[in-house]
């Protein structure tokens, strides 16, 4: 008797209490949702300190992926063991000739800079990083690396793959950061077509094509023609690749990005403006110089 | 000793639903390198807070799926409490729905969840389109509705596991 007569009471009350504890959390989501929209300090350190306290589970879940690509492409490599090598043989002999080539010029530029007096090029250290976290939605362009603050990384710094320019740090943690990649809306790079010296800015438009806005009304581009950074901004150094002229179609010019995002593993994030003040980096990274 | 072994068992026992689902969500994030798969991820996160909430409301808290939500914001890099928002709203349209969808075969469960996908996409999107102050692609948003539609019998089989785990409710 007693306790239908407290079930009784208790139903209503709970149901009661479940109301509310929704209507103060849904409350709450929007209210740090609006904050984080307006660039709230704390929001962000909040979600920086969430991040960082993720980047350890996130390592481990990574781990298998990564091993089990590296796998496949064992597999696949050595199905394609001949093929592989001919075609290797013949990119080994173009590359014999364009270090040649480098060396030939690296070595006139510095006899010139030396005639002209020119200032040295700001030398740059770099840490190394994997990507931990790939954007799981379908609106937001970015990526987590495992590296933060405690492996030099600032916001604003050049993010490298092995093609070229991925995008830049917008946020980070003790030991992860928040790459904004350069399809994302919000991004923004100044660049110049390798060819014609051009400038313009690279932006993104959450899709899998950039633009190029800003272009000199005479400026002339084609498909095919290669965009590197300019450099200006100081932060993201200059002639990283960062994208090539896909099509010109009605003076509006797509730009293809030169990186592969689905094969990313591991990029680099490029110490530009303070260069040599990288401490040695644990095992998130593989410190070095120049790039 | 036994007893407070078996009711520490009886503890970690109660948290796996909300251990699972923060699982998914983690998963969900991971960077699989499968081309075009990225933008397209399905919503394992909304896929879990549907069988929770239908299936056992009591084992994921409401605070547990905001949780999930911030975790899923903090990873993806949306607005942090964008997620919490459609979780927390789904989670209380399937509260007001459980007769529907209690005790009924697997596919009416699935359907259920094929009715109210759209529901939490489009909340999502409308979301992304105030935040961003622009109409974000409707293409990739209805490729991963599709996804997690198809995706959803596996999410639903981990947790029917992790269900049979769990001790009847009272």
């Amino acid at each position: 008797m007693k306790t239908s007569q407290l079930r009784r009471v208790a139903l209503p009350v709970r149901g009661m209490v479940q109301r509310f504890a929704l209507a103060l959390l849904l409350g709450l989501a929007v209210v740090t949702m609006a904050l984080d929209h307006f660039g709230n300090p704390m929001v962000e350190r909040a979600r920086t300190r969430l991040v960082d306290g993720l980047t350890p589970f996130m390592n481990g879940l990574s781990h298998p992926v990564v091993l089990a690509r590296g796998a496949v492409e064992r597999v696949q490599g050595a199905l394609l063991l001949y093929t592989e090598n001919e075609r290797l043989r013949a990119e080994n002999e173009r590359l014999r000739h364009w270090e040649d080539l480098a060396r030939r010029l690296e070595m006139e530029n510095q006899a010139l800079r030396a005639t002209a007096n020119a200032a040295a090029e700001p030398k740059g250290a770099y840490v190394t990083a994997r990507v931990i976290a790939a954007s799981g939605g379908a609106f937001v362009r970015t990526l987590l690396i495992n590296a933060g603050e405690s492996d030099g990384v600032a916001k604003g710094q050049a993010v490298v793959g092995p093609e070229g320019l991925v995008g830049r740090v917008v946020e980070v943690g003790r030991r992860s950061a928040r790459v904004l990649l350069l399809t994302d809306l919000n991004s923004r790079v100044p660049v110049r077509v390798e060819s014609s010296r051009v400038s313009a800015i690279l932006a993104g438009d959450n899709s899998d094509r950039l633009a190029l806005n800003f272009l000199p009304a005479d400026a002339e581009v084609r498909p095919d023609d290669r965009l590197v950074t300019s450099g200006e901004g100081g932060l993201i150094p200059p002639g990283i690749p960062a994208g090539i002229v896909a099509a010109v179609e009605d003076g509006a010019v797509i730009v293809r990005p030169m990186v592969d995002w689905y094969r990313l593993e591991y990029v680099r994030v490029l110490n530009y403006a303070l260069p040599g003040v990288l401490p040695s980096t644990r095992e998130a990274g593989l410190p070095g110089e120049g790039w | 000793m036994t007893g407070e072994l078996l009711r520490l068992k009886d503890g970690l026992v109660a948290l796996l639903p909300v251990a699972a689902s923060l699982m998914v969500v983690l998963v969900s994030s991971v960077p699989f390198g499968v081309p075009y798969l990225g933008p397209v991820m399905p919503s394992f996160a909304v896929a879990a807070v549907y069988y929770w909430a239908a299936r056992r409301p009591a084992a994921l808290p409401l605070p547990a799926t905001f949780a999930l939500g911030l975790v899923q914001d903090s990873l993806v890099g949306s607005a942090l409490g964008q997620s919490a928002v459609i979780l927390l709203a789904v989670q209380a349209i399937v509260g007001t729905q459980r007769r529907l969808l209690m005790a009924k075969p697997f596919h009416v469960f699935w359907f259920g969840f094929a009715c109210l996908v759209p529901a939490a996409a489009l909340l999502h999107w409308v979301l992304d389109a105030v935040l961003e102050g622009g109409i974000p692609p409707v293409v990739p948003a209805l490729v991963q509705l599709f996804l997690t539609i198809v995706a959803f019998p596996a999410v639903a089989w981990l947790m029917a596991r992790i269900e049979h785990a769990l001790p009847e409710p009272a």
